[in-house]
């Protein structure tokens, strides 16, 4: 099994340090500009660096999460942010923070925002919304701390966003959502995982529960009838998407995982945790999913708390760690 | 602190009378059912401001009195080493059993007086029944709270960089051996199961370091193994002290928080409400506590008594800066905290000189 795979590349610097959160890196691959987006969350923003393709030109844009219906009220703890695209041109960024998520621009407008807590609700009660995915050609989903699912219509173009409806199913808070066309998967604090699907009249159904192994599942990856869940006991797991069987179980990490990400095109797999580790996996279905090592590389003293692929291909991965402010890469050979 | 504060009494042999007086005054504001009620109330984590003011106002709760330079140095050990403990976690329920040591130790520092003892033993039965039956979920959420809290605070301190626990740019060095969280299998054994769940194939490949599985769970009895060395003493028999290479403080913490809003002013002044004449007043008399003279910079605890030769101090001698007076400042805070008259002011000349500052308060 090699490990030499992948090589470290120069990191990109970004403003802030990562903040310890799970899925604390959101990736948009940008070819027409020859650049790429990251997305970082720090404390209560988000830290926008745009970096061309070799890495030369770097900028960096940052957008604060406050309630903007309230006039001088404080930042709030941002939980994830995440780029989505709609249907092939639409990208948004969606942030989800303690006591609500907003929809900005790519130039960072802010495009629409949805409060969790009422104004009856007291300061004090422990909220928060965390996992976001783009369903379908016009839905985003983002989870909250009571396990409902808010589900968000967006057009192709134009302002006008609404909160459409939630889906009520998981007993305890989202941990991450993850989506493919028109499916999605959203897992929680107990581990359990709902397997969903957006119907031709916009409806969402879901197909079955996958029951949790005792820790929560923090991160999760869809792909060519697939779910792979990252858990906080640093156990990977494989599922099948059709039916929801464990198809392999992985003991992938000392520590909690932090991020799971899929490439489309080849069906490589990478797992982040925090024993500062980068795992890549090889997997196939066929017919039933299969998994195989495919390499890991060490951060030294990273906690990581985010990877990505930045391609489709699977070729270069960047990741993000707690306390640190750059984004590290590593590149296939 | 109550470790820092302790080791320093006894490092500069102030009477043990004197020492236990201090230490249970300290205690028993700190475990006082009003403040901590208070402390306990959900709520949303305090600012840096109002963590620092509370715990100028317990430092200050006997007749220990400590210096701007003193209190700033106490401050940011503490929130480094505490910074250390949530970090290293093995998993994050094990934020319980640090806690739970820190608790243990306190117990035993005023074993000898029943009333302090008596209100610990109250924190510690609240503090389980809080907390103990979190799942690992809400412990990670509380672990992220606590790490947002702490993050970009990376002073050095000296007995974290001697240990090679931290490194030169204040990031802490994480292991990559080591015994495991309870329940965490070591990495990497894929089992692969079929379409009717029966087991086809398990394979195993090397993790990229050396892990020992974990033995044992923690224990919250009272006493029990916690199974964790992090939040006990690290500073039995140890110097500590922090330390500001070239001259400057590495990132001493920020107080100015751009979020302070009227809410927090509100909490802020509620809490620390909670101690105002809680503590011994400024009639009776008091003792100075310089924690880390600037005559004592650099120099090991060990060699205090055995001077090291002059090449070696220098080595080991780096100079700290903190100027207390740059900091952005809350008027109505201030104010509050003026009321309290906490801070005496110290003669810089002789002040220099702890054993003189000692042998004049005692």
């Amino acid at each position: 099994m090699s490990t030499e795979l992948y090589k470290k590349e120069k990191s990109v610097k970004s403003k802030h340090s990562a903040s310890l959160l799970s899925n604390n890196l959101t990736v948009q691959l940008m070819l027409a500009e020859s650049s790429v987006r990251y997305g970082i969350v720090h404390k209560s923003l988000v830290d926008i660096v745009t970096a061309s393709l070799d890495g030369s030109m770097v900028t960096s844009k940052q957008i604060y999460f406050k309630d903007p219906s309230v006039p001088g009220s404080s930042m709030q703890t941002v939980m994830q942010a995440k780029w989505v695209t709609l249907g092939i041109q639409r990208t948004l960024l969606v942030v989800a923070a303690q006591k609500g998520i907003q929809f900005f621009e790519p130039d960072g407008t802010l495009l629409f925002w949805h409060n969790l807590a009422s104004a009856e609700d007291t300061a004090c009660t422990s909220m928060y919304a965390r996992g976001i995915a783009a369903v379908g050609s016009n839905f985003v989903c983002v989870g909250t701390h009571t396990g409902d699912i808010l589900y968000f219509k967006v057009p192709l173009k134009g302002k006008t966003i609404a909160f459409s409806g939630k889906l009520s199913e998981h007993k305890k808070g989202i941990c991450c959502l993850a989506a493919s066309d028109n499916l999605m998967a959203s897992s929680d604090m107990d581990g359990d995982i709902f397997l969903w699907k957006v119907s031709s009249n916009d409806v969402f159904l879901p197909l079955f529960r996958i029951p949790g192994y005792q820790s929560p599942c923090s991160s999760l990856g869809l792909w060519n009838e697939c779910v792979v869940g990252g858990y906080g006991s640093g156990h990977l797991r494989v599922f099948c998407a059709k039916t929801g069987a464990l198809a392999a179980e992985v003991a992938a990490h000392t520590r909690w995982i932090n991020a799971v990400d899929i490439a489309p095109k080849t069906g490589l797999v990478l797992s982040a945790g925090e024993d500062s580790f980068v795992r890549l996996w090889h997997l196939s279905k066929d017919p039933f999913p299969q998994i195989s090592v495919a390499g890991s590389q060490y951060h030294v003293d990273s906690q990581l708390v985010g990877s990505c692929f930045v391609q489709d291909e699977g070729k270069v991965i960047a990741s993000t760690a707690y306390d640190k402010n750059e984004i590290m890469f590593l590149v296939a050979r | 602190m109550m470790y820092i504060l302790d080791q320093r009494l006894h490092a500069q042999n102030v009477l043990k009378d004197k020492t236990s007086k201090v230490v249970n005054d300290i205690v028993s504001t700190m475990f006082s059912k009003h403040f901590i009620d208070e402390l306990f109330r959900p709520q949303l984590m305090y600012s840096k401001r109002t963590m620092r003011s509370v715990f100028d106002r317990l430092a200050h709760s006997s007749l220990l009195r400590l210096n701007a330079a003193s209190m700033d140095k106490l401050y940011d050990l503490m929130i480094m080493v505490v910074k250390q403990q949530v970090l290293m976690c093995l998993r994050p329920k094990d934020i319980l059993f640090i806690t739970l040591n820190h608790l243990d130790a306190i117990m035993e520092l005023v074993k000898d007086n029943p009333s302090t003892l008596q209100q610990v033993n109250y924190v510690y039965r609240l503090f389980i029944k809080v907390y103990a039956d979190l799942s690992d979920g809400e412990f990670q959420l509380l672990r992220q709270t606590m790490l947002t809290f702490f993050q970009d605070c990376h002073i050095r301190v000296t007995v974290f960089l001697k240990e090679k626990v931290q490194n030169n740019d204040g990031l802490f060095v994480l292991p990559r051996s080591g015994v495991v969280g309870w329940k965490i299998e070591i990495p990497v054994v894929i089992k692969l199961f079929n379409e009717n769940g029966e087991l086809i194939k398990t394979t195993s490949s090397n993790p990229g370091g050396r892990y020992i599985p974990s033995s044992k769970e923690g224990s919250i009895e009272p006493k029990g193994d916690r199974c964790t060395q992090l939040g006990r003493n690290i500073y039995d028999d140890k110097c500590i002290e922090t330390s500001g290479g070239k001259g400057r403080i590495v990132g001493h913490t920020d107080l100015g928080e751009p979020s302070s809003s009227d809410a927090d002013a509100i909490a802020q002044l509620q809490l620390l409400s909670c101690l105002i004449g809680m503590a011994s007043t400024s009639q009776k008399p008091e003792m100075q506590l310089n924690l880390f003279g600037p005559g004592l910079l650099g120099e090991d605890e060990d060699n205090y008594e055995d001077q090291p030769t002059p090449g070696m101090e220098k080595d080991k001698s780096i100079e700290i800066k903190i100027d207390a007076s740059k900091k952005q400042s809350c008027a109505e805070l201030d104010r509050i905290m003026g009321e309290m008259s906490l801070e005496t002011s110290v003669p810089s000349s002789d002040g220099d000189d702890l054993l003189e500052l000692m042998d004049s308060a005692l």
